[in-house]
């Protein structure tokens, strides 16, 4: 595709544990193009959130097996660690889950930001005393500028009183004025993609549509990719061109939202869809999907979903399983790829946001 | 600022029972203090005008209440009273003695932090790494080895072997640098280790990941997100171990003869100097509190979650 800004070629993220080697990440492939919002959802412990850390490299400590993330056409697999630097925030900025804990606790907001400004800023070379704010190494023209674009920022993201509010500490922001403010220091670089692994789990509903508004408005503006990660089936139904489904460190099913949601083609896909209680007439109960997903330790013979599959065959248990593109752009892996889709609950792709329960509370750790 | 306040009544009264509990070792030690006293000065039992007279003279006669106030006003003015054994008064002894003690504290405390430090920082980094292992071997040794047994080897090692530096004795920096090293060793193995344990702790938290994320040298990464976030625990700890630094002065300006508020006070005790003991121990005891609270106020500049009751908000 020639607006392809990431693809991700047949990943492998594995942890270490004292079970074994646990495959967080099992052969995922998908790309990510210029200007599209493209959602991974699946079940908590599915690999979402180490495949976005491994896209920017921060898999410490798992470990990047093989395949292949190509952003721009370099492979960011085989990149030093001077490349990585310069692609983390300037090429590739990610907004991490639960803002309580990913802003540092000891600086003020605007500083953070700031910074954040300043290692992208073209002029700086990072010098430690500098960074430090050690007075006659601290670059203060450059600091005063960074600190201006921090206040502007805020302004984007539509965080009130910016000028008052640069000054405060994370402890004193609420929990959606802090996941703006990570957006605020994720775009301070100005990134071509950004990564947003659950934005807006941790908030009330109302703070929830402000931020996923606050990301639609920026990837028009800045014509940005944005890859955003949930376990919430309307978040990306609201939100997304393209959605990415991901079971067991696999891709299950891909492609854009409209078609993936309204005819899920892939067993799994549908099972999710049947827990969205947005879906239900009036005396109908969520269904729940049995069981759990599977130990990731040792990896999957066959498609990791089989066990729980309703329509599993034997077939379904060993070997390769293969992708299957039903439709221009829509892939399924699944032996059976069920012709009959029509008939199964479906979720509005467009319009309106409405407030959504998510199918599972949490996020994986 | 009400909450210094709140601390400075609290650091008063703190000083009072100090005061009470230093001024009531003259009156609980067993036998009667003067006798013990000329004693100690003499070497022979004292004749009974002897002991009248310096009773007289040290106003011991008074019921001890009395003596107490009469002390404790007399302190708060300045006034510390008479040596029993020289003819100085206890504050101009503590004011000849404090200069050395306070250089041989402070040029500890450097040595212990640049030491600990990037000891503990680069053991952390690292763990099980070779410069770990290199670090954790060192701070073992650092904690286990007795005051007076580094100093003893240090005059021998550096002293009189290799001539670098002076045995014994005070005056310029070459004085120093061995006494400040046999004390401020110790203490940099405590801190190294404290700097290791918080260190990995923080390195894990989400917002090192959020730093490495903006595309941050990783040396800024743990230099200022991470070591700011470690220093709380590693300022409370260097604040408490400056008893330590107390303490061992004692033993380390008797093994480098340094004259000292330490060599006073071991003096003072053979000679049943009460005055001086007194003079030194409630010195000691402000030197202590008054540190504590440098701890918590610089604890509220390094972690801006600790609001003005001092508990974490």
């Amino acid at each position: 595709m020639m607006n392809e800004l990431l693809r991700v070629e047949d990943l492998h993220t594995h942890f270490d544990s004292d079970q074994g080697t646990v495959h967080a990440v099992d052969g995922a492939s998908f790309g990510v193009n210029r200007g599209e919002i493209v959602g991974l959802v699946g079940e908590s412990g599915c690999g979402k959130s180490v495949t976005a850390r491994s896209i920017i490299r921060l898999e410490d400590p798992g470990r990047i097996v093989s395949g292949r993330i190509s952003f721009d056409g370099r492979d960011l697999t085989r990149a030093d660690e001077a490349t990585l630097r310069r692609v983390r925030g300037e090429d590739i900025s990610i907004v991490f889950q639960d803002p309580h804990e990913t802003l540092n606790p000891v600086f003020p907001i605007g500083d953070q930001i700031a910074e954040s400004v300043r290692i992208h800023d073209g002029g700086s070379s990072q010098g430690l005393l500098d960074f430090l704010g050690v007075p006659p190494f601290r670059n203060r023209t450059a600091w005063n500028r960074a600190e201006d674009r921090a206040v502007e920022l805020m302004e984007q993201v539509a965080i009130p009183d910016p000028n008052g509010s640069a000054a405060e500490y994370p402890h004193e922001f609420s929990g959606g004025m802090r996941q703006r403010a990570m957006l605020a220091v994720a775009l301070a670089s100005d990134p071509n993609l950004l990564i947003a692994d659950e934005p807006t789990t941790a908030l009330d509903t109302t703070t929830q549509a402000g931020i996923l508004r606050q990301i639609w408005t920026l990837r028009d503006q800045r014509d940005m990719g944005v890859l955003l990660i949930s376990h919430d089936i309307g978040v990306v139904a609201q939100t997304c061109d393209r959605v990415v489904v991901m079971y067991g460190g696999q891709v299950m099913e891909s492609g854009p939202v409209d078609e993936v949601l309204t005819a899920p083609k892939h067993p799994y896909t549908r099972a999710l869809l049947e827990c969205s209680p947005r879906n239900l007439g009036r005396d109908e109960r969520v269904s729940t999907l049995e069981g759990s997903p599977p130990d990731a330790v040792g990896g999957h013979d066959g498609c990791p979903f089989a066990d729980r599959c309703r329509l599993a065959t034997s077939d379904c248990r060993s070997g390769d399983i293969p992708v299957v593109e039903s439709d221009p752009g829509h892939r399924v892996a699944c032996i059976e790829t069920p012709a009959d889709s029509r008939g199964t609950p479906t979720v509005a792709a467009s319009g309106q946001p409405r407030n959504v329960v998510a199918p599972d509370g949490g996020d994986e750790k | 600022m009400r909450y210094l306040l709140k601390r400075l009544v609290t650091t008063v009264l703190v000083l009072g029972g100090v005061s009470i509990l230093t001024f009531s070792m003259t009156a609980l030690t067993p036998g009667d203090p003067a006798v013990a006293a000329l004693v100690e000065q003499t070497g022979h039992q004292p004749s009974e005008e002897t002991v009248v007279a310096f009773r007289e003279q040290h106003g011991l006669n008074e019921p001890f209440p009395v003596r107490y106030a009469d002390w404790a006003i007399d302190t708060l003015g300045g006034d510390l009273g008479q040596s029993y054994s020289s003819e100085q008064t206890v504050a101009s002894m503590i004011g000849q003695r404090l200069p050395n003690t306070v250089e041989l504290a402070a040029a500890s405390m450097v040595i212990a932090i640049a030491i600990a430090v990037p000891a503990g920082v680069a053991s952390a980094v690292n763990p099980g790494g070779r410069v770990d292992y290199a670090a954790q071997f060192g701070a073992l040794v650092g904690v286990s080895m007795p005051n007076f047994w580094l100093g003893y080897l240090l005059i021998i090692v550096a002293a009189l072997w290799l001539d670098l530096f002076p045995v014994a004795g005070s005056g310029g920096l070459d004085h120093l640098v061995l006494p400040a090293v046999t004390l401020g060793s110790g203490m940099s193995a405590v801190i190294a280790r404290l700097v290791r344990t918080t260190m990995l702790d923080v390195l894990d938290a989400p917002y090192i990941r959020t730093a490495r994320s903006k595309g941050l040298r990783e040396r800024i990464v743990v230099y200022k997100h991470a070591l700011r976030n470690a220093l709380v625990p590693v300022v409370t700890i260097a604040g408490l171990q400056l008893s330590y630094v107390l303490n061992g002065a004692v033993v380390v300006e008797a093994v480098f003869q340094r004259p000292g508020l330490g060599t006073l006070l071991v003096d003072a005790i053979f000679a049943r100097d009460y005055p001086v003991i007194q003079g030194v121990t409630l010195l000691v005891g402000v030197i202590f509190v008054l540190t504590n609270l440098a701890v918590d106020l610089t604890y509220r500049y390094l972690d801006p979650r600790i609001d003005r009751r001092g508990e974490p908000a």
